[in-house]
């Protein structure tokens, strides 16, 4: 279970309105590979991990992925906050508006709504956690992008370290990795 | 009985500050004012100490031998824990379960985090 507590992890302070710029970072809340994929990935692979290394370590980042839902939930929040439908039109982006105005909704920066088909749960412990790896690469590069997109210092810092708690979440998994595969025999086929 | 009086909500509601819109924002004890200066400090000593305890924590959970990480964790906790009663007695609660005010139910105080 979870207990919430009323912070977040790194702080959010945008002084700047941006409704561009949201809606390109509100693909990290509900795009491909963003932190509601991320969370739901790993909270949902631990149940068929083998041995306690795997489960703690899935636990963990899973819920280090929902405070990071919150946090770009309070960045597409803030940058939008208290903005009308013609600043939105204004800024290029009249067609979220129209869905959402100023809710934050889980859908990647071209509209697509969130889905379940962007993870996989395998239920082969090996298999999950290359994704996992793979999906921490990936989301270390739509930061990447991010950054080239956005010049808002106040953004920028949040995005940076957003950016490299994936890079450790990657060092994490190489080793639960590592772990499995000397450790864990593997079923006979 | 609220009147919401939905003639007039559609052009008030174009021009309102969103916080407004719903009378609970109003009630006495709710504060509207954000963060002071001094609140910001302290939750933000919190918030480093309690980002120090997780990045400890996942270091742990692939090296759970490693005494010294554990020693620092458990450092990290207990300066966090020492930082959240001092924020609890000032500012309110961080947890619903550390609300002491018996008249009041202060964790809706705001601001939530999310808010500028």
């Amino acid at each position: 279970m979870w207990i919430y507590e009323k912070k977040t992890e790194f702080p959010v302070r945008i002084r700047n309105r941006n409704p561009k710029l949201a809606s390109i970072i509100l693909s990290q809340y509900g795009g491909p590979d963003g932190e509601l994929a991320a969370s739901l990935r790993y909270l949902s692979q631990r149940f068929s991990m083998p041995d306690d290394i795997s489960r703690g370590a899935l636990t963990d980042i899973g819920t280090e992925e929902l405070a990071h839902l919150e946090i770009v939930g309070s960045l597409v929040h803030q940058l939008t906050y208290g903005l009308n439908g013609k600043d939105f039109e204004r800024a290029g982006v009249g067609d979220y508006y129209v869905d959402h105005s100023n809710g934050v909704y889980p859908a990647s920066a071209a509209g697509v709504p969130f889905t379940a088909a962007y993870l996989q749960v395998k239920g082969d412990p090996i298999t999950d956690i290359v994704e996992d790896m793979a999906a921490e690469q990936k989301a270390r590069s739509t930061y990447d992008n991010i950054l080239k997109l956005s010049d808002d210092p106040d953004v920028n810092e949040v995005i940076k370290f957003l950016r490299a708690r994936e890079i450790v979440h990657f060092q994490r998994f190489g080793e639960v990795l590592n772990h499995l595969q000397s450790n864990i025999k593997p079923k006979k086929l | 009985m609220v009147n919401y009086n939905y003639d007039n909500y559609v052009d008030e509601y174009l021009d309102a500050d969103p916080r407004d819109a719903y009378p609970t924002a109003n009630i006495s004890g709710a504060r509207k004012d954000g963060y002071s200066s001094k609140q910001e400090a302290l939750l933000r000593k919190i918030m480093e100490y309690d980002f120090y305890a997780i990045d400890l924590n996942l270091y742990l959970d692939t090296h759970p031998t490693d005494r010294r990480a554990i020693r620092m964790f458990r450092e990290a906790v207990e300066k966090s824990n020492s930082l959240k009663k001092e924020y609890n007695k000032l500012y309110g609660p961080l947890t619903a379960a550390d609300v002491m005010d018996n008249d009041y139910w202060t964790w809706i105080y705001g601001p939530w985090p999310w808010e500028r």
